[in-house]
């Protein structure tokens, strides 16, 4: 969960597995008690996302174009899955992120907002953009 | 629209590498063995979770041929309990045994799941102490404490079906142990 949703925002396998390793570690040294564990997941992945935040707006990452590895992530069983792949880390980062939490997490727009320290309606955007992109790009690449 | 079906299925297969888990696990254990030398008992939950969370990674791993690690995330969580489940619904159960041996007043007391026991005259004569001792849960826990009194190991062992589980603490010139033991149910 937590290294779909770097993985998502970075689209690196060594920097989405550090932010996974730094937000788990906090995680363990969280004092308090959460409500449940819905509100555990939340606070999880609002600390991920903001260690994602961190990490795009740091100068070395800023300074660095990660090695393209969307190809080598992972291992997928049909086109159709490395098209959507592929498409979707071709998106913007806050729109990738967008696209995890509310499709893949099932949070609504307000909620995903809430993690991504967006407002709802911003959130609602980035989807219809995500969505609009999605679909040219998908279309083009059947055609 | 987004075919969100595809997109589950194409996203299930990002993971995070075994190595990469495996290393916070090793922290986690590291950052409780520098903390946890002596724990307070409000501390215990964080200890316990560190010991109990590797010894995940290596008994329920194999109890489940390597996949229930893979996406497991806890979703409860005590300072004797923690269960955790993937995504695939199945379950682990695993409770922690506190055990602790401290010189006190020239006295050696062992502490297993908060019940205490003086076992100076076992250790002072044999140079070890075995016995067993039956937790809240009902699960019966073997202990065994060696060496003397100012420098003993401590050493819980419980079954969980065919399976043993032993934990043995680090040993330690102050006597101040640390330690846990587990057991695992899984539920599909």
């Amino acid at each position: 969960m937590v290294f779909r949703l770097a993985y998502s925002y970075l689209k690196n396998r060594a920097d989405a597995e550090d932010v996974m390793q730094e937000s788990l570690l906090k995680l363990y040294v969280e004092p308090r008690e959460f409500e449940s564990p819905d509100h555990e997941k939340h606070w999880l992945l609002r600390v991920a996302a903001n260690e994602c935040k961190k990490l795009l707006r740091s100068p070395w990452r800023r300074r660095t174009d990660p090695l393209d590895e969307a190809e080598e992530a992972a291992v997928f069983d049909r086109p159709a899955q490395s098209e959507l792949f592929r498409q979707v880390m071709a998106l913007p980062p806050k729109y990738r992120a967008a696209v995890y939490l509310y499709y893949y997490e099932g949070y609504s727009v307000k909620e995903a907002g809430e993690l991504l320290g967006a407002k709802a309606s911003t959130v609602q955007t980035w989807l219809m953009r995500a969505r609009g992109q999605l679909k040219t790009k998908l279309k083009e690449a059947e055609a | 629209m987004m075919d969100e079906r595809l997109y589950r299925e194409t996203f299930s297969r990002l993971r995070a590498s075994g190595e990469a888990k495996k290393e916070v696990l090793v922290k986690m254990n590291e950052m409780n063995k520098k903390t946890m030398r002596r724990p307070l008992k409000a501390l215990r939950a964080v200890a316990m979770a560190a010991v109990l969370t590797l010894a995940l990674a290596v008994s329920a791993n194999a109890a489940t041929n390597g996949e229930l690690f893979e996406n497991m995330r806890i979703i409860f969580q005590d300072d004797s309990r923690i269960v955790l489940e993937n995504d695939a619904g199945a379950r682990v159960e695993v409770t922690g045994v506190f055990a602790d041996a401290q010189l006190e007043d020239g006295k050696l007391i062992l502490t297993v799941d908060n019940a205490e026991f003086d076992i100076t005259d076992e250790i002072a004569e044999n140079g070890v102490y075995t016995g067993t001792v039956k937790t809240a849960r009902g699960e019966d826990v073997g202990v065994t404490v060696t060496g003397t009194l100012e420098d003993c190991e401590v050493q819980l062992s419980s079954q969980d079906g065919d399976t043993d589980y032993n934990v043995a603490t680090e040993s330690s010139a102050s006597a101040e142990t640390y330690t846990s033991v587990i057991t695992t149910t899984i539920e599909d």
